[in-house]
C-alpha cells in the first residue's frame, strides 16, 4: 500500500466513525440527531406513557333529575336508596356483572364520628345494594390517604364495612399508579393516579362526606378524587382551587354520593371534636358533582351563594354546572 | 518473495472472483439480507431512544392468574425494647414514648405504634390540607402517638403541637376552639373536654387527643393523659407580658384573651397583636401591639388610622387618643401609643368609658414591664 491509499483509507475510517459519533452523540436540536426531541433522557431509562380513564359517566333516565337529595326519610340506608332513586335508580347504572369501584374518603386515620373520612355505615348499604340489588360482580374499594393506609382504612372502619359488605379493598403501593392523561387539566394534565383498582373496571362511584377545609373552604364529592392522586401532590397546595377544578374533570363517575349525615362544619379537614360535626339527616346522589358539591356547600355547611372558588373553574373546564336551580329533587319523609 | 510479502500491510490485489457462476439463491439472500440490514437501520433511526421497557412487562392478566391469596401470618406490632438493657439494669425495658411523659402508659394503655415526629416539610403527610393554618402560628414540630387499651379494643390518639411560643399554642387554640365549651384549667393546661377526649394548651404545646369511641374508658383515659400533660415539664413557659396583664392585672381570663400573628383587623401589615374582652355581655376588646421600636409603633398606629378611615370616621383626639366611629355601625375604635406599644379599643358602644379603660391597661403594661426591668 502506498502513502496516498494510506491516508485515503484513514480519511475514510475516521469520517465513518466521525458521523457515527456525530448521530449518535449530537444534542437532539442538532441536526440528524437520533435523539428525541420530546423525550430528554437515557435510551435505557424506564419512561411511561400516559395512560387515559374511560368515561364512566351513563346517562340518566327521562323524568330523572341530576341531583337527588333524600331528607328526613329514616334511616340512612333508606335515606341513600331515595337519593339514587331520584336520579334514576341504582339498577339503571349497575348492571349485573359489572365490577364496580367505589372510592370514599379515607384521607386520615380518624374515627367515623370526627366527619374526617366517609361514614363506614353508608359505605356498606351501598355496596350491599350493589351487590344483592344489581348483581355486580364485585365491588372495590380504594384511597391513597396520605398517612398509612392500613391505619386509615382501620380506624375509619371503612375496611370493615367494606368486608362487612363483600366488598375489597385495595390499598395503595409504590407499583400501583400509572402516569395519567387528562386533557384539560391545568395542574394534573400528566400525574401520577392510583390505577390499580380501575384494572377492568366498568362503573366508578364516589362517596364523600361534607366537611370545611381550611384551604378551599369546602371538601366534598369533586375533593375526594383527590385521593387518587400519587406523587408529590402535596405541591398543589400552592393552588388547591385549581387542582380542585382538575379533580372535576379527572374522572367522569358513574354517580356521586355525599354523606350529609355526619357535616364536618369547622376545623376541617381533619377535625378532631365531636362537637364540630353536626348531625344531619341528608344523603345526595348526583350524576353532576360540580351541582351537589353547590347545593351541599349552601345548605349542608351553611354558606350561602359564596361558593369556593374552584365550583366556577370547575364549571369552565366542562365539570358540570353550578347553577342547580330546577335541577334537584327533593324526597322528604 | 517472501520477504516482499513481509512488507505489505494491506493486500492491495484487485479482488478476483473464480467462480463460474453466482446461484440466484444467493443473489437472492444477499438481496434478502442487505435489504433487512437497511430496514433494520431505518427503524433504528425511527425509534430514536423512544424505549418504553413497561412493554416488556409481564400483563396484569397474567400476574392475576398466576397469584395466590396470601394467607401468611403477620406477627402484631410490639414495640422493640433493648433486651441487654433488661440483663444489665435488671428493671423492666422503658418503652419509647418521645416527648411524651411516660405516665401516659399508665392503666395499662400501651402504644399502637411508634412516635412519630413532623416538622414544615411533611406536616401535610400527617394533616394534608390542614397544615397551612398551624404554619400561620408559627408551627415548629408535630409529636403523635396513637395508644391502645390492654383489651385492644379501644384507640386513642394524641397530637402535640410544639407552637414555638405560647402565644402561638394560644392563638391555634383559639381559632379552632368552638367557643360554647366549657373551658376548664389543671395547672398549667387550659383545655375544653370532648365526647371522645380533650383538646387544649399547656405552655408552648397545643395539644388534641381523641378516642375511638364516644364512651367512659376513653373519657377517663384522656382525662388522666390530659393531667398527664399539665404537670410535665412540657407545660412550662414563661407567660408573655401583655398576657400576664391581661390575666393578672386586669382579670381577663384566658378564654376571652387571644393572640393573633398575622392579618389582624384583615390587614396584612399589622401582625403580632393581644386581645382581652374585659366584659362578657359585650364585644368591646383591648388590643396590644408591641412594635420592635417608638418609629415602628408611630407607624403602625397611622397605618391603621388610615386603613380604617374607609369604613370610619375621624372623631376626635384627645390625650393621644384618636378615636373614630363606624360610618354604618354603631360602634368606636379607639387607638392610642405609649413608646413602643400600640393600644386601644374596637367594637366600643356608645356611651362607654373607653378612656378610662385605656388608662388602666396602659398604667397596668407599663406596671409589669417596670416590674420586669427591675
Amino acid at each position: 500500500m502506498d502513502r496516498r491509499q494510506f491516508i485515503r483509507r484513514i480519511a475514510t475510517a475516521g469520517g465513518v466513525t466521525s458521523a457515527v459519533g456525530y448521530v449518535s452523540l449530537a444534542p437532539e436540536n442538532w441536526p440528524g440527531s437520533i435523539r428525541d426531541k420530546n423525550k430528554p433522557g437515557l435510551r435505557s431509562m424506564p419512561r411511561h406513557t400516559p395512560d387515559t380513564i374511560q368515561d364512566f359517566s351513563v346517562a340518566k333516565p327521562a323524568g330523572a333529575v341530576d341531583v337527588g337529595i333524600a331528607r328526613k326519610a329514616g334511616t340512612p340506608k333508606v335515606k341513600l336508596r331515595r337519593a339514587i332513586d331520584g336520579i334514576g335508580g341504582i339498577e339503571h347504572y349497575i348492571k349485573p356483572g359489572d365490577i364496580v369501584l367505589v372510592k370514599p374518603n379515607v384521607a386520615f386515620d380518624r374515627s367515623p364520628n370526627l366527619g374526617a373520612t366517609s361514614d363506614p355505615e353508608i359505605l356498606q348499604h351501598l355496596i350491599e345494594m350493589i351487590l344483592v340489588d344489581c348483581r355486580a360482580q364485585e365491588v372495590r374499594v380504594c384511597d391513597n390517604p396520605i398517612e398509612s393506609p392500613q391505619d386509615c382504612f382501620a380506624k375509619s372502619k371503612i375496611r370493615q364495612a367494606t368486608e362487612m359488605a363483600g366488598g375489597r379493598v385495595y390499598l395503595p403501593d409504590s407499583n400501583a399508579f400509572k402516569m395519567l392523561h387528562t386533557p384539560g387539566a391545568s395542574l394534573i394534565e400528566e400525574w401520577w393516579f392510583f390505577h390499580r383498582p380501575f384494572t377492568n373496571v366498568d362503573k366508578v362511584i364516589g362517596l364523600s362526606p361534607v366537611k370545611d377545609h381550611n384551604l378551599c373552604n369546602a371538601s366534598m364529592a369533586i375533593k375526594n378524587w383527590y385521593g387518587l392522586l400519587g406523587g408529590t401532590r402535596n405541591q398543589f397546595h400552592q393552588d388547591i382551587h385549581g387542582i380542585v377544578s382538575d379533580l372535576s374533570i379527572l374522572i367522569k363517575p358513574t354517580f356521586v354520593v355525599l354523606d350529609g349525615t355526619k357535616v364536618l362544619m369547622q376545623n376541617g379537614p381533619t377535625g378532631g371534636d365531636p362537637s364540630n360535626v353536626k348531625k344531619n339527616d341528608c344523603v345526595i346522589a348526583s350524576v353532576d358533582q360540580v351541582a351537589s358539591d353547590a347545593w351541599a356547600f349552601e345548605h349542608l355547611l351553611e354558606r350561602g351563594r359564596e361558593y369556593p372558588e374552584y365550583l366556577a373553574m370547575a364549571e369552565s373546564k366542562g365539570g358540570g354546572k353550578v347553577d342547580w336551580d330546577g335541577r334537584t329533587k327533593e324526597i322528604l319523609g | 518473495m517472501a520477504k516482499a510479502k513481509h512488507k505489505k500491510i494491506f493486500n492491495n490485489q484487485k479482488r478476483k472472483v473464480y467462480r463460474k457462476r453466482i446461484s440466484m439463491r444467493e443473489v437472492g439472500f444477499s438481496a434478502f439480507f442487505i435489504g433487512f440490514v437497511i430496514l433494520m437501520g431505518v427503524w433504528f433511526a425511527m425509534r430514536k431512544d423512544d424505549f418504553d421497557p413497561g412493554e416488556r412487562d409481564i400483563t396484569m392478566a397474567m400476574m392475576v392468574a398466576d397469584s395466590v391469596t396470601d394467607n401468611l401470618y403477620r406477627t402484631p406490632f410490639e414495640q422493640w425494647a433493648d433486651p441487654a438493657m433488661a440483663a444489665v439494669t435488671g428493671a423492666a425495658p422503658v418503652p419509647q414514648v418521645g416527648i411524651f411523659p411516660p405516665a401516659i402508659l399508665d392503666d395499662g394503655w400501651k402504644t399502637a405504634a411508634r412516635v412519630k415526629e413532623y416538622d414544615k416539610v411533611n406536616l401535610f403527610e400527617k394533616i394534608n390540607g390542614g397544615a397551612p393554618q398551624y404554619f400561620q402560628f408559627g408551627f415548629v414540630a408535630m409529636h403523635y402517638v396513637p395508644l391502645t387499651n390492654a383489651e385492644g379494643d379501644l384507640d386513642l390518639s394524641i397530637e402535640m403541637y410544639d407552637m414555638g411560643l405560647f402565644q402561638h399554642a394560644m392563638g391555634i387554640y383559639a381559632a379552632q376552639r368552638d367557643d360554647s365549651k366549657k373551658l376548664e384549667r389543671l395547672k398549667d393546661a387550659y383545655f375544653h373536654k370532648t365526647d371522645v377526649g380533650a383538646i387544649g394548651v399547656t405552655g408552648q404545646y397545643y395539644f388534641k387527643i381523641y378516642g375511638s369511641e364516644e364512651n367512659q374508658i376513653v373519657q377517663e383515659k384522656s382525662m388522666q393523659v390530659t393531667a398527664t400533660l399539665a404537670e410535665s415539664a412540657l407545660g412550662a413557659t414563661e407567660y408573655p407580658p401583655v398576657y400576664s396583664v391581661f390575666e393578672g392585672k386586669l382579670g381577663i381570663p384566658f378564654e376571652r384573651i387571644a393572640y393573633e400573628k398575622v392579618d389582624v383587623f384583615q390587614y396584612d401589615f399589622a401582625k403580632d397583636f393581644w386581645f382581652g374582652r374585659p366584659d362578657t355581655d359585650s364585644d368591646v376588646r383591648y388590643f396590644v401591639h408591641t412594635a420592635e421600636s417608638d418609629e415602628a409603633a408611630i407607624a403602625m398606629m397611622q397605618q391603621l388610622i388610615d386603613s380604617n378611615l374607609e369604613e370610619y370616621e375621624r372623631v376626635s383626639e384627645e390625650r393621644g387618643v384618636t378615636v373614630l366611629k363606624h360610618q354604618f355601625l354603631d360602634e368606636f375604635f379607639a387607638i392610642s401609643r405609649e413608646g413602643a406599644v400600640v393600644y386601644g379599643m374596637d367594637a366600643i358602644p356608645e356611651g362607654y368609658d373607653h378612656m378610662d379603660a385605656m388608662g388602666k391597661l396602659i398604667t397596668a403594661i407599663y406596671g409589669a414591664m417596670s416590674n420586669e426591668e427591675a
